[in-house]
């Protein structure tokens, strides 16, 4: 089974485009890369209508290896391109698909604001723990005891985690994959799309070269799927904190906050698509200041 | 006949100087005069000293004048700092709260106890209320149109808050009859105009929304906010989104994200917001993605003078971000071209599918000025080489980033059946897929360095205003145009009354640069050429930035230069000064 689905996710060639992807032999990203494209597929989602904002690092890459209206932002900021852009037509799904150190590093803010407001959007955080794209450096995930290029000794700060972070500011949909589990990832990412509201999917992702000691079998050792999400942000910020010998995986919490952009009455059936680049009257406006 | 006539009202923050001023300037504007309001305020909530400037005419005006006819204290250090501006002949009308004994025969003083009035009426905030009354009946106006205008200001408030007021009003302005002063305005017939008074932020929301703007993103920051709070109370209504971001690259990065789905879409800022947007204009440069942010300049390095007025970031504006692409520089000098510099930013961005900044300056966004009734019937909306989805939809090899002659290319929407593409921060081909190839890097830079000859040919030169022959010609832009114009009126005005000989002889005319970068260097060297045998070219900045991007582009220097960078705007008696220098 497991084979059959890798051997389709490499296939899916409705989103596949001319460039054959540039990660190493071995690297989660390939798993994460399948998943998703399954998930489009399954959700039977056109190339054409969705928007897909990329960060910048070995994650961000996968631009170029996904047939769909994308967006290669710079390092760190595809969240706020792409919270921007579900205002602009939020009739279509917007995912974001970057990696731990453009998320929690240079984009940490963005994460914890469009979580807290709830932005209807969903992020795909591949989460290796390295910087694998300048070549190993630790990133905000790394844990102690990884041994950092631009330091003496190894780190001895503590890691962010990104799921506790996004059930502490009541995202809608906060859950965690593994890229070495093509079946159950693509499964999550096709409910974090579906949601309405901020979707998290943390995708435990082996960086083969640069962070070799998270290997596939030690993370397999380690993953425990929870049974059912909780709608308690105590619960779930404490399910979601790794121990020495657990890191729960599935859907962690959900809540059912309204997203963000169902604030505002003007955006109804019509996105602001269909009134924007056309003259407004503003005579009445205009009036008040006579 | 005095004609004009120039109110200082000084006070702490908290005091309602602010209201004083913008009741003042309404009822003149109403009554059909032309009204310029420029307040002054240091950054703080309480305390410190505000002031408002109101300077009314029955002819239209430009800017600012020194002098001050009346000046009302609501506080002791208005009457220290303010005092030397009031002209012999002037008046002082302070609270009598403030110890204060006058030594200046040529001025008359009048004290009133504005905030017993008010604190016996119920509410001391009302001082403020009870001076403008005092002003009215200074200046020889009656108090019913102000009454009208407290009385819509206050109705939300309840009946009894506007009888409150009205009262104070009145009270005030019978404390001033009782003393028998000879009104300072000269009572003459004003006929109504239909003049708007309005700020430079109230001149750019209105631009934004009649362009057909979608989605409005901003940080708060000091002289930008306030187009935050007025976008924002009519969105509903007019149907887009005005909402605050979490930070200025939030706010520049949604933008970008809007406008990729083929949302108009703006930012503003001032100018250490816009440094946290430089690496996004990087990204709109690349990706080739519209993108307008309007910076609102004030006195840096850092938070410099937060309140205050400058023009120090023009250089900053044409080469902010790494990398090389086109971006265009707007500074429009007033109201009526702030308006239409939007719709031109917007077309510009959208056309050429890069950014376009439009520049403002606290003077300018903050002071309420009387102009022509805003119209867009003379503007058009130009959304550039966006695709049309049935073409499309038939096409067999849609390429985003097709190289083309004038360095532009079809751009598809999200949501267009095969237009698919990659905006790629990245370098790219086509389709947008990343290319690192010595031959594709060289292609894409040519093409996008194309759209700025494009650009530079089409894009308008400066404008002469005034009299062809002048012998002076003063040089401006952005704000500097309103400074100029009221110099150039008030020197010419006065070779009118002169005899013939000398009335072509010293005449000034302005050339008024908006259009910045980039440069249309035919249309600029002719438009120097045209000026009058010596040039004043005036800035608010004290490197002359404007004056080196003129040497730098076209070697061309003017005869003198005037530089103000104190935080204070330009009076007009400043620069005819230094016209007589020459």
């Amino acid at each position: 089974m497991r084979k059959k689905l890798l051997k389709r996710s490499m296939k899916s060639e409705g989103f596949n485009t001319s460039i054959f992807p540039t990660w190493c032999p071995g690297c989660g990203d390939f798993g994460i890369w399948g998943a998703f494209k399954l998930a489009l597929e399954s959700l039977k989602i056109n190339p054409a209508q969705v928007g897909i904002f990329f960060g910048v690092g070995c994650a961000g890459n996968i631009s170029s290896f996904i047939k769909a209206y994308g967006f290669h932002s710079l390092h760190g900021r595809a969240i706020a391109n792409a919270i921007g852009a579900k205002l602009a037509n939020h009739k279509m799904p917007i995912i974001v698909i970057a990696g731990d150190g453009d998320l929690l590093g240079e984009g940490i803010s963005h994460f914890i604001h469009s979580a807290r407001a709830n932005h209807d959007i969903t992020v795909l955080l591949h989460n290796n723990g390295v910087f694998g794209l300048t070549t190993g450096q630790a990133s905000p995930t790394a844990v102690p005891g990884f041994k950092s290029k631009p330091l003496p000794a190894e780190i001895t700060d503590e890691p962010v985690n990104p799921c506790a972070l996004a059930i502490m500011h009541q995202a809608g949909f906060v859950s965690r994959g593994f890229a070495g589990d093509q079946e159950v990832l693509c499964n999550l990412i096709k409910q974090a799309i579906v949601h309405p509201g901020f979707s998290l999917v943390d995708v435990l992702q082996p960086c083969v070269t640069f962070n070799p000691d998270k290997s596939y079998i030690w993370y397999r050792q380690r993953i425990k799927p929870v049974k059912v999400p909780v709608h308690d942000i105590l619960s779930g910020i404490k399910s979601s904190i790794w121990t020495k010998n657990k890191i729960a995986t599935g859907v962690i919490y959900k809540n059912s906050r309204i997203p963000f952009h169902s604030n505002y009455p003007q955006l109804t059936e019509d996105s602001l698509l269909t009134t924007s680049g056309k003259k407004r009257e503003i005579k009445k406006l205009l009036s008040t200041f006579s | 006949m005095k004609s004009r006539i120039s109110i200082k009202i000084g006070g702490p923050a908290g005091a309602g100087v602010k209201s004083v001023g913008q009741i003042l300037a309404k009822t003149l504007q109403k009554l059909g005069y032309h009204v310029f309001e420029y307040p002054e305020y240091p950054s703080l909530i309480r305390g410190g000293h505000n002031t408002e400037l109101i300077q009314a005419s029955v002819e239209k005006k430009y800017s600012l004048i020194k002098p001050v006819d009346l000046l009302i204290a609501l506080d002791d250090k208005t009457l220290s700092l303010d005092l030397p501006e009031v002209i012999p002949g002037g008046m002082v009308i302070f609270d009598s709260k403030i110890d204060f004994k006058s030594n200046s025969p040529k001025i008359e003083f009048l004290s009133i106890p504005m905030s017993d009035i008010a604190l016996k009426l119920g509410n001391p905030l009302m001082a403020n209320i009870v001076a403008v009354g005092a002003i009215l009946k200074a200046i020889g106006l009656t108090t019913k149109m102000t009454t009208k205008l407290l009385a819509y200001q206050f109705s939300k408030k309840g009946p009894d808050v506007v009888v409150a007021n009205i009262k104070a009003l009145e009270t005030g302005w019978n404390f001033v009859k009782e003393k028998s002063v000879k009104p300072i305005l000269d009572s003459v017939t004003v006929r109504t105009s239909n003049y708007l008074l309005m700020n430079g932020n109230e001149a750019l929301s209105l631009g934004a929304i009649s362009a057909g703007m979608g989605l409005y993103t901003a940080y708060p920051m000091t002289p930008s906010t306030p187009i935050l709070h007025f976008l924002a109370a009519h969105q509903t209504e007019l149907g887009f989104i005005a909402t605050q971001a979490a930070d200025e690259i939030t706010a520049v990065n949604m933008v970008i994200g809007a406008m990729h789905m083929g949302v108009r879409a703006m930012c503003a800022t001032s100018g250490g917001g816009f440094a946290l947007m430089n690496e996004s204009l990087a990204l709109s440069g690349i990706t080739e993605t519209p993108l307008v942010v309007v910076l609102v300049q004030r006195p840096g390095p850092a938070t410099g003078l937060p309140t205050w007025t400058e023009q120090g970031e023009l250089q900053y504006a044409i080469h902010a971000a790494h990398g090389e692409f086109l971006r265009f520089v707007l500074a429009p000098g007033d109201n009526e071209e702030i308006f239409q510099m939007v719709f031109e930013a917007f077309n510009l961005a959208e056309r050429y599918q890069t950014p376009a900044i439009i520049m403002l300056d606290k003077f300018l966004s903050e002071s309420s000025m009387s102009c022509e009734n805003l119209s867009a019937d003379k503007f058009t909306i130009d959304r550039g080489k966006i695709s049309d989805p049935s073409k499309l939809k038939k096409s067999k090899n849609y390429q985003r980033y097709l190289l083309t002659d004038d360095g532009i290319s079809e751009r598809s929407l999200p949501g267009m059946e095969n237009g698919v593409f990659c905006a790629n921060s990245d370098e790219h081909e086509y389709h947008g897929l990343v290319d690192e190839s010595s031959s594709m890097r060289v292609w894409q830079v040519d093409k996008r360095l194309r759209k700025m000859e494009t650009a530079s040919k089409m894009i308008p030169g400066p404008q002469l205003i005034g009299p062809k022959d002048a012998k002076t010609t003063i040089v401006t832009w952005g704000s500097g145009k309103l400074a100029g114009m009221e110099a150039m009126e008030i020197v010419n005005n006065e070779q009118k009354t002169k005899n013939n000989k000398q009335r072509t002889k010293n005449r000034v005319n302005v050339l008024h640069f908006s259009y910045i970068w980039p440069m249309n260097l035919k249309a600029v060297k002719q438009a120097l050429k045209d000026c009058g045998e010596s040039t004043l070219l005036i800035e608010q900045n004290a490197t002359g930035q404007f004056q080196s991007l003129l040497k730098e582009q076209i070697g061309w220097e003017p005869t003198v230069y005037l530089r103000k960078y104190d935080g204070r705007p330009f009076f007009a008696e400043e620069i005819i000064e230094k016209i007589n220098e020459i």
